[in-house]
């Protein structure tokens, strides 16, 4: 997949947000376009159309989504759009470990689903979403310009 | 005299080109502004609504050990009073896009612009993002919002902020604004022209800027300043709004870009422009020989040392119908 998705490439990657996270018709209301690294970003209508006048166009949109091997992980963004959504592979975290997470520091949470990836919250706050290792423990997939601490640990650029 | 013998009490030394430009100008108090350059400006924030009510946001950081008041020219603004050593900008809430960190006067000219949700809106020179994310956060997500700077380099944290404050209705360009006008003419509703400046009015975030001046960079910053400001008001919809804004008291980066505009664009009218509580001061009417227009008098402008905060100038403009 690659530039604005049709219809039917919509309704793979939704499929996908179904199965993994349990969201329906996430992009029902959104024009979605896979761009480099096969990152999702979605936008409206209009503003698709607007940008076809413009020149040295550099991105459209809010980035929700990495595609991987018929996977996909969310962005801090797309779990936060997608809140009221998501149902399922989710971990609750106490403060301290969203602290941590944001940190980048790997979580180890018990009874954790066998999902290579799950969303985290604290509260009401959604944190993005992290990849489960072998190891059983949790990556937090945070871009490092975002981690609250640097040098803990190098945290997988999304 | 010279930059080593100034006597002022703040005990930073000014060039003598700052210092010549300082005494010309007739309502300066040079100690009180070179005092306020010598002082941070105060830790200011502003609440994403993009992301969560503005209350559970408050409830969120009083739990976590921040204290903070309101700020009343903008509507989401606050000033940080006490709260973790760590500070904001590394605090998990900036992380996560919850608040975004900004200057106090900064927040200023999206709240003058007003932009409605659904609407087109140009922020022609963008990056960092600050006031880019507060003009969507006004739109509610709605509408166009296009965001350009011409430098490759500033673009990377015009992307990262608007991404970290979850704007879905954005496009982002990398152009030379002056030739905005060429294919977006009569496309906006709104257009913020936060102009780059010799950023006079910044001094305690950037003491670089006070040894870079001299009258010669600010005539040739003039110099695009009123070609960017042109291109805007050429992308404007007859009957919309323009808001030109500097961080510079520079008049030749102020009052002569925008009595150029009103030269050049018979249909261009200043409407007047309202600190909402931040002490202001009248825009000069003429300087160094020049005149400036009549209507100069609308426009909102404010020293660092008025407000112990940014020193900005903002122009509201309208276009006839």
């Amino acid at each position: 997949m690659k530039g604005v998705l049709t219809e039917e490439e919509k309704k793979k990657v939704e499929e996908l947000l179904e199965n993994q996270y349990g969201i329906s018709n996430a992009l029902k209301n959104y024009v979605a376009i896979v761009s480099g690294e096969n990152r999702i970003r979605i936008t409206h209508k209009d503003v698709l159309e607007f940008s076809w006048k413009l020149k040295g166009v550099v991105n459209i949109g809010l980035y929700i989504a990495k595609l991987a091997e018929n996977e996909v992980s969310l962005s801090i963004e797309g779990t936060q759009l997608f809140s009221g959504l998501i149902r399922k592979n989710i971990i609750n975290l106490t403060i301290d470990e969203a602290e941590k997470w944001m940190r980048g520091e790997t979580l180890r949470i018990e009874n954790v689903s066998n999902s290579r990836y799950v969303v985290a919250k604290f509260d009401d706050i959604f944190l993005g979403t992290g990849r489960v290792g072998k190891d059983g423990l949790i990556y937090p997939q945070i871009p490092k310009n975002r981690l609250t601490a640097q040098n803990l640990r190098s945290a997988e650029n999304l | 005299m010279s930059a080593c013998t100034w006597s002022g009490q703040s005990g930073i030394n000014p060039s003598d080109d700052l210092l010549d430009f300082l005494r010309r100008l007739p309502d300066m108090d040079i100690d009180a502004y070179l005092e306020a350059a010598s002082k941070p400006l105060p830790e200011c924030f502003r609440i994403n609504t993009l992301k969560l009510p503005e209350e559970r946001v408050k409830n969120l950081l009083k739990d976590r050990g921040w204290s903070f008041v309101k700020i009343p020219w903008a509507r989401f603004g606050y000033k940080l009073m006490s709260g973790p050593e760590s500070g904001l900008g590394r605090s998990m809430e900036h992380m996560l896009g919850l608040i975004y960190v900004q200057g106090p006067v900064s927040m200023l000219p999206a709240e003058v612009l007003e932009p409605k949700p659904g609407t087109a809106v140009l922020d022609l020179c963008a990056s960092p993002g600050s006031k880019s994310t507060q003009l969507a956060q006004l739109m509610n997500n709605e509408g166009i919002l296009v965001c350009n700077d011409i430098s490759a380099t500033r673009i990377k944290p015009l992307v990262a902020n608007l991404q970290r404050c979850g704007v879905i209705n954005v496009i982002i360009v990398q152009s030379d604004g002056r030739l905005f006008r060429n294919w977006c003419k009569e496309q906006f509703d709104n257009v913020l022209v936060d102009a780059p400046c010799s950023s006079l009015g910044i001094l305690s975030k950037d003491w670089s800027a006070a040894n870079r001046y001299s009258e010669k960079l600010s005539r040739r910053i003039s110099r695009l300043q009123q070609s960017l400001l042109i291109s805007a008001y050429d992308c404007l919809k007859p009957g919309g709004l323009l808001v030109y804004s500097t961080c510079t008291i520079h008049p030749l980066e102020n009052e002569w870009v925008v009595t150029h505009l009103l030269d050049e664009r018979s249909d261009a009218k200043l409407l007047p422009v309202s600190g909402n509580g931040l002490k202001s001061r009248k825009p000069l009417e003429e300087w160094a020989g020049v005149k400036f227009s009549s209507e100069i008098k609308n426009c909102f402008k404010c020293y660092p040392h008025d407000n112990d905060a940014e020193g900005f100038f903002i122009a509201k403009i309208k276009k006839e119908m």
